[in-house]
């Protein structure tokens, strides 16, 4: 093919962005948390990106942010709209004079979280989080609804943590039960572990490793059950001696490792041989040691 | 019939005679002459009345035995989408479009590449591509484009609006290849035993291309404009409408409108989404209630300014039937978009948000439509409305958009509430078929209840969503009276209708859900001179002959839009033109 110079990617400042994705129900509490998040440190380099669809009362304001850069998503059906709202909010924010440092993204309590945080690596973005809040007092009601219950069990697909809300109104007995309950729910749905569960609304810290050496899975294995109950989530892919051809994905959550049996792809290039693994701990948690092959 | 002529009418400046007039007025169905003056009907009725009316400067349309009809109008579309696809190559089957197999489709994209004057690395748009209309017998590979299209990138939207298909330079724009993972909620289609993409990108995957593709400024929005209404006019349709209204959109169409841009008529339904946008950019002081409208707006809804009135506003509940994105109460037969089991789609808002919105809204007197294609979807509404207060004998015209798949019992409720259904019975030849796969035949026979709702005294229209489906009102004609699939197959035979019922679907019931019914929608004296000229009466052909009639000439306020008139000649002595015409 000839080299004929095209238009070079308009998202090409926020490549490799980290991303925050922030799923749940309407009125479950993904505001107040971001809100938190952004009090108690500012960030001015941050930019929440909102999405409202299904509340119908949008009013970007109400994020306290000091420095302007809360663009809303628009929504609706593709069929009739011919147009992504994920994507112009991007643009928006790729054509600010400063890029931003990190996407939070707040996703329609209506949207299924784990489809809008499929998108972030096709726009060149980092999915660095996927946590979706859970509001306590009423999630076992909406579990149930008859209009909306199967919609609230899908949102909890492929989230990395979930983020417990609104426990200050329940007694302890009830909050220890509905936590047990959302479990056993979980559980019980197709591929599903559930994930580990914080009720600090602390961030959580995520820390990212590139492994340009392949690991073994005994020593993959050994390191990961060092982790610990801090560790809300480990996800990715590695580069194994077992498998040269490509990279095996990697979830664990509490205490247990899921790995492929086998690579899911090639690598882009035999030159291009690398693992990345993001690893999410608690709050307050120091970093990581990676298992890099003279610790192990 | 009355003539006006007792006060000095203005005098006639077109006279339409010598053929069927079909007035779809109840009491006088046909008439043997139409007079047009200052744009309106003058007069309407027997040929001995209307040709007096003759002047010196009346100028005589002879029919030569095409028909006459109100012009139609677009009970439910998307004109801002036809402003999108005007600037991309149109490669639909047929009928909707000329792409029977790959060859015509590399032919039609080539051509519009020559004709658009492609230069190096510009995107190459095209939409309606339908592998199952291709006659290979295969889907199109990334290699039938390739060598065509070697220093461009290519995207071929999917008749579902959901995907589309690449060529290897949008591939690799996309940063797509075998390494890439397909992502949640998509697909990148491999080719077969491979991971090589073949070049289709389905939802997730499909949605990142939005960012790449070209972003026409708003002069150059502007200037589709004629191009987009001609696709209107030249259906024979005079009121066309922009039914999902963003707030750019709506920027962008009074701009038009002020500019004179619009040479028909145009109902805009902002997005009840996009209401606090459009509120924040004119009305910046202004800090109501959610939903709340300040007076002036409230003010504005129902009258034309320049072309363009605001109607409604327009909610979204559900997705759509064939994408298995509507609201059913009971679960489809096939796996959901994602392979889910037991999938019977989702809503749009949960039932409390909606109740609020219909409440809010009700209360300002604003009217509402709302998609509805699922009978959950349906379901939620009814309620919402019960909940809001609204009752049949407030004339609140709530209208349903779609209405498609209902079940037993809720046209019923329909009259109740005061609920009129906007149906979409072109479905049963261009879904009918994948409609009984997902929902069995019974279910499938439930879509657009016509015969029904019509049996209550609803108040039905019937719609194409353009661009979901293309505009032809011929077609919703002949789907209503046949509800026949593309493989031959009717869907509820019971729900047939016949073609002068079909008709006022497109014309004065549409006219009646917009408000427009004293002044559009039929031919009778002091009404709009909106009018249509088809080459035969499409009450007198075979249903499956309809979509063959041509449009000849299309009329709005008088003044021709589209077409030709034939047999125009100045007007004779009108005794003579009365010997002419007499039997």
């Amino acid at each position: 093919m000839t080299a004929i110079p095209l238009t070079p990617t308009p998202l090409a400042p926020l490549r490799g962005v980290p991303v925050t994705v922030v799923g749940g129900w309407l009125g479950s509490g993904k505001t107040t948390l971001i809100n938190g998040w952004l009090r108690q440190t500012p960030h001015p380099d941050w930019a929440v990106l909102v999405n409202d669809l299904g509340s119908l009362a949008i009013d970007a304001d109400r994020l306290r942010t000091n420095h302007g850069r809360v663009l809303e998503l628009s929504g609706g059906c593709l069929c009739c709209s011919l147009r992504d709202g994920l994507g112009e909010a991007l643009l928006a924010l790729a054509g600010m004079a400063r890029p931003p440092a990190h996407v939070v993204i707040e996703t329609s309590g209506m949207a299924i979280p784990e489809q809008v945080a499929a998108q972030v690596p096709l726009h060149g973005l980092r999915l660095e989080r996927l946590l979706a809040v859970v509001d306590l007092e009423r999630i076992e009601s909406l579990w149930h609804d008859p209009w909306v219950g199967e919609l609230v069990q899908r949102q909890f697909r492929g989230v990395d943590w979930l983020q417990l809300s609104k426990a200050d109104r329940l007694d302890a007995a009830t909050v220890a039960q509905r936590r047990q309950w959302l479990r056993r729910q979980l559980e019980r749905l197709p591929g599903g572990s559930a994930p580990a569960t914080q009720d600090d609304p602390e961030l959580a810290r995520s820390d990212h490793w590139r492994q340009d050496r392949p690991l073994s899975v005994e020593k993959l294995r050994r390191w990961a059950a060092d982790l610990g109950p801090e560790m809300l989530r480990l996800k990715g892919e590695v580069w194994l001696t077992e498998h040269p051809q490509g990279p095996v994905r990697v979830d664990a959550c509490g205490g247990q490792l899921d790995l492929a049996e086998g690579p899911s792809r090639p690598w882009p290039s035999s030159l291009r041989r690398q693992g990345r693994l993001v690893l999410i701990r608690r709050a307050g948690t120091g970093p990581p040691i990676w298992p890099t092959l003279e610790d192990l | 019939m009355d003539t006006n002529a007792a006060i000095s009418p203005p005098p006639a400046e077109l006279i339409f005679h010598g053929g069927p007039i079909l007035t779809l007025e109840r009491e006088h169905p046909r008439a043997e002459a139409l007079a047009v003056a200052q744009g309106r009907i003058l007069a309407v009725g027997d040929a001995a009345a209307v040709l007096p009316l003759a002047c010196p400067a009346t100028r005589m349309v002879d029919l030569g035995g095409r028909c006459l009809l109100p012009g139609f109008i677009d009970a439910h579309g998307h004109f801002a989408n036809a402003l999108q696809v005007v600037a991309w190559a149109n490669i639909q089957r047929p009928p909707a479009g000329p792409v029977s197999d790959i060859a015509t489709l590399q032919a039609v994209l080539t051509a519009h590449a020559t004709g658009a004057g492609l230069k190096p690395g510009q995107w190459l748009v095209a939409y309606g591509y339908d592998p199952d209309g291709l006659a290979d017998g295969r889907p199109l590979d990334k290699s039938d484009l390739d060598p065509l299209f070697p220093d461009n990138p290519v995207l071929l939207i999917h008749n579902s609006n959901h995907g589309a298909m690449l060529n290897s330079r949008a591939l690799s724009l996309m940063g797509y290849d075998a390494s890439t993972p397909d992502p949640a909620g998509g697909v990148i289609v491999r080719r077969t035993g491979t991971r090589e993409p073949a070049g289709l990108v389905m939802e997730t995957a499909f949605l990142p291309l939005f960012v790449h593709m070209p972003k026409p400024s708003p002069e150059e929005m502007l200037e589709r404009f004629p191009a987009a209404q001609e696709l209107y006019t030249s259906k024979g349709i005079t009121t066309a409408q922009e039914g999902a209204t963003t707030a750019s959109d709506l920027t962008l169409l009074q701009r038009a409108a002020a500019e004179g841009r619009l040479v028909i008529d145009l109902v805009s339904l902002p997005l009840v989404l996009e209401v606090p946008a459009m509120l924040r950019e004119r009305f910046p002081e202004f800090h109501g209630e959610p939903l709340e409208l300040p007076q002036p707006v409230r003010e504005a809804f129902g009258a034309y300014h320049n072309h363009l009135k605001l109607q409604g506003i327009k909610l979204l509940l559900d997705g759509s039937p064939q994408g298995k994105t509507a609201f059913w109460s009971e679960p489809l037969l096939t796996p959901g978009p994602n392979g889910e089991t037991n999938w019977r789609g989702q809503p749009l808002f949960p039932p409390e948000v909606l109740n609020d919105a219909v409440a809010r809204l009700a209360s300002q007197g604003l009217q509402i439509f709302a998609h509805c294609n699922g009978d959950a979807a349906i379901a939620m509404m009814m309620e919402a409305c019960h909940k809001a207060g609204l009752r049949a004998e407030q004339d609140h015209r709530t209208i349903i958009v779609h209405s498609q798949f209902m079940v037993p019992g809720q046209l019923e409720r329909y009259v109740e509430l005061g609920l009129h259904p906007s149906f979409f019975t072109v479905h049963a030849f261009f879904y009918g078929d994948v409609h009984v796969a997902n929902l069995g035949l019974e279910r499938a026979s439930r879509m657009s209840p016509m015969a029904s709702a019509l049996a209550l005294g609803l108040h039905c229209s019937n719609h194409n969503d353009f661009s979901v489906t293309p505009i032809e009102p011929m077609r919703m004609l002949e789907t209503a009276m046949t509800r026949r699939s593309r493989k031959g197959l009717v869907l509820g035979a019971a729900e047939c209708v016949s073609a002068e019922v079909a008709l006022r679907a497109l014309t004065i019931e549409a006219a009646w859900q917009i408000r427009e019914e004293e002044s559009k929608g039929s031919l009778a004296p002091g009404k709009r001179a909106d009018l249509v000229l088809l080459a035969d009466d499409p009450t007198a052909v075979a249903p499956d002959a309809l979509t063959g009639i041509q449009v000849v000439a299309t009329i709005k306020d008088g003044n021709l839009v589209w077409g030709q008139l034939p047999g125009a000649a100045p007007a004779a002595p009108p005794s003579s033109a009365v010997r002419t015409e007499a039997p």
